[in-house]
């Protein structure tokens, strides 16, 4: 199934790359990546995915655990 | 100097839900010249007075071109104490292990470049360990970076995924913030390894910033379990006919031992472990059978594969321990665990809790009313036939070993670890290398004392054994140290034996020496056809002759009872001494042994011995 997965962090291109890196990991096929830099660090990710609902759930889990991340959606 | 100020990318931004201020009052003593001025002060002497006031007392590296403005402000600081490794990998393991012992992080001093990139597999290690540290990499001045300036590497991008955060700094007024932010992230909620990178030019740079404040802190997981998951999780157990209990090392970060065992002894369940569990409750505890998985406990894999309900606490089910995760769900399990991305992760779960594993435990405890206990004690008296048949191929396991020592010449290594473990005081810190002497510590030693056995569990660190016991004696003085390790693993990091005289650190290293990576060499022997390349070493250093040339006793002991008198010796004076013990690397074998995909049943027994690891009822 296909979901989109919104996540809200506070460190720049750091926690794309962090948030990157968690997803790569991850049994899913990216579809798509986008990311929206605002002032001061805050960076929204937008990433549509392809996978097992278990392991899109993980990948949640796994992005939530991230320092630097303010906010994880699954839609 | 302005450019950097006008470069500078904030970290932290106050008012957002990763920020939290933790009450830590002024970490540089200082806010001002008391007539309401600022102070500015260079960012190198900010740092170090942070560490200073917030409890750093001992740090371990490397100087170098770009770190050298921290260790120019270490001058002056009398009460941080520096101990200069021989390779950055012996330090970070070394702060490792130091992180371990004293629960605050260890922390890591290198230069950009190569001291930096020798940092990896140190990080990787504490990450996979969930050990907490802080290390401080210097890095090229801001003009040159990304511009492939001299000993410039992009360390921040090195360390994505083996760190629980890093960061590089990029203005002097962030370097407190970013070190106090590393200190309280690397130990909150699951520890792990933070990286703070900073360019030469920012340390040198001069700020008024000194306060430790915004923080990034990690997020709340861990509260209060829910009433509703801790009944549910109680009426499994209590409904079970063979619970079992799974320890993993976050019971040892959680200080739960009491909890496990005292819930193990109420519901009469089996205690097994992960290896680093190990560590996390005391193996001489009667309910406690070993660890399980590739390398665990006959016992300890019949109790985990014939278990209808296990209460796993603290541990990620790593493929090492269950073997393999088919069988395993089939089982109700309820995991416990700190870190929700660890729930459901390899295993399903009936249950999943979210919490400290001591938090859970005593709300486990405060709803099991003894009402239930009573009733469940009379319904279940087939536990007790479960446990009984567990220690009957123990105690079948242990006969059979005993009977054949003798095969095992000049030494059995289990047998060498039993003489060891008899001679040193119970609380006595234990480290070990990566190999088959660490195999033979998994099945063998016995931990009496939570916290004293660390050991490179997860990434499997050869040479981890020697820096993490340096690490562990500067974080416990007045404890015995000893360093059980193989002679491959010990020969990677052997450099940094010079601590021992350089900084009177007397530690106990015991080498068993096989001559050989032993543990790749049995694969190769049982799933290679014996087709064994490139394990055996043709010649070994005289590591007799080592010790003597870093002014350290050196022993080639023949007989059990000369192990025990060096032993004793080494305690008795308080000195260092290395032991070389000769094995035979055809008979160095470690089993029981479950090979890798393979379910916990079908471990493979010592050689004659004959158990069957299914439980008939």
């Amino acid at each position: 199934m296909e979901r989109v997965i919104k996540v809200g962090a506070c460190m720049g291109m750091d926690s794309l790359a962090r948030v990157i890196n968690t997803i790569r990991r991850g049994k899913v096929q990216v579809l798509e990546i986008s990311s929206k830099l605002g002032s001061n660090g805050d960076i929204n990710i937008v990433i549509r995915v392809r996978g097992e609902e278990s392991e899109i759930e993980w990948l949640r889990k796994k992005i939530l655990v991230l320092v630097d991340v303010t906010s994880v959606e699954v839609l | 100097m302005i450019k950097i100020f006008q470069l500078s990318v904030k970290l932290f931004k106050p008012g957002k839900q990763c920020i939290l201020v933790i009450p830590f009052g002024d970490a540089l003593g200082t806010r001002g010249d008391g007539h309401g001025n600022s102070i500015k002060i260079r960012a190198a002497d900010a740092l170090v007075r942070a560490m200073k006031n917030l409890g750093v007392r001992h740090v371990f590296g490397i100087p170098g071109g770009s770190i050298m403005p921290v260790y120019d402000a270490l001058y002056d600081a009398e009460d941080i104490k520096h101990y200069l490794f021989k390779h950055e990998q012996g330090a970070i393991h070394a702060a490792d292990a130091y992180g371990r012992i004293t629960k605050k992080p260890g922390v890591v001093l290198v230069t950009s470049g190569p001291g930096a990139t020798n940092l990896v597999t140190g990080l990787a290690n504490a990450y996979m360990d969930s050990s907490p540290l802080v290390a401080i990499s210097g890095q090229v001045a801001t003009p040159i970076l990304g511009r492939d300036g001299f000993q410039e590497t992009d360390i921040i991008g090195v360390t994505f995924p083996i760190t629980k955060l890093n960061m590089q700094v990029r203005s002097p007024d962030d370097v407190v913030s970013a070190f106090t932010t590393g200190y309280i992230v690397s130990t909150e909620g699951r520890p792990g390894p933070v990286l703070i990178d900073i360019p030469r030019d920012v340390l040198l740079g001069s700020t008024g910033s000194i306060e430790p404040v915004p923080k990034i802190h990690p997020k709340a997981f861990g509260g209060e379990p829910s009433r509703e998951e801790i009944l549910k999780a109680l009426r499994l157990l209590l409904n079970a006919e063979r619970p079992v209990i799974l320890v993993g090392g976050g019971v040892c970060w959680s200080g739960a031992w009491d909890d496990v065992i005292t819930l193990a002894e109420i519901l009469w369940a089996p205690i097994v472990s992960t290896f680093p569990g190990k560590n996390c409750v005391p193996n001489d505890h009667p309910l406690y059978l070993g660890p399980s998985g590739m390398h665990g406990r006959l016992e300890a894999d019949a109790a985990l594969a014939n278990a209808d309900v296990v209460l796993a606490v603290g541990t990620r089910f790593s493929d090492r321990t269950v073997g393999r995760f088919k069988e395993m769900n089939m089982k109700a399990i309820i995991h416990i665990d700190i870190d929700p991305s660890e729930i459901g992760k390899n295993v399903r779960t009936e249950v999943g809790i979210v919490s400290d594993a001591k938090k859970a435990l005593k709300a486990m405890l405060r709803e099991l009313p003894s009402a239930i206990q009573e009733e469940y004690n009379r319904q279940h008296s087939g536990r007790r036939s479960f446990i009984a048949w567990l220690k009957e191929i123990r105690r079948k396991y242990e006969e059979h070993i005993e009977a054949r020592a003798g095969d095992m010449k000049p030494f059995a290594p289990w047998k060498v670890l039993k003489v060891l473990r008899r001679t040193v005081p119970p609380s006595t810190i234990v480290t070990t290398g990566v190999g088959s002497h660490q195999m033979w510590c998994e099945l063998h030693w016995d931990v009496y004392i939570p916290g004293t056995f660390i050991t490179s569990a997860g990434l499997g660190t050869m040479g981890f054994g020697l820096p993490a016991a340096l690490g562990a004696k500067i974080a416990a003085s007045n404890r015995p140290v000893m360093l059980i390790d193989g002679d491959g693993s010990f020969q990677m990091t052997m450099n940094n034996l010079s601590l021992v005289r350089d900084y009177g650190l007397p530690i106990i290293a015991v080498i068993f020496d096989n001559r050989a990576l032993m543990l790749v060499k049995q694969w190769q022997i049982y799933m290679y056809s014996r087709r064994v390349i490139a394990t055996e070493f043709t010649k070994n250093p005289d590591f007799v002759k080592i010790a003597e040339a870093y002014g350290i006793e050196g022993y080639r002991p023949s007989s059990y009872e000369e192990i025990e008198s060096i032993v004793r010796r080494a305690l008795r004076t308080d000195e260092p001494v290395i032991i070389d013990i000769e094995l035979d690397n055809e008979k160095d074998i470690v089993l029981p042994w479950v090979k890798p995909g393979e379910w916990l049943t079908n471990a493979v027994p010592p050689e004659g011995l004959e158990v069957d690891l299914i439980w008939k009822g």
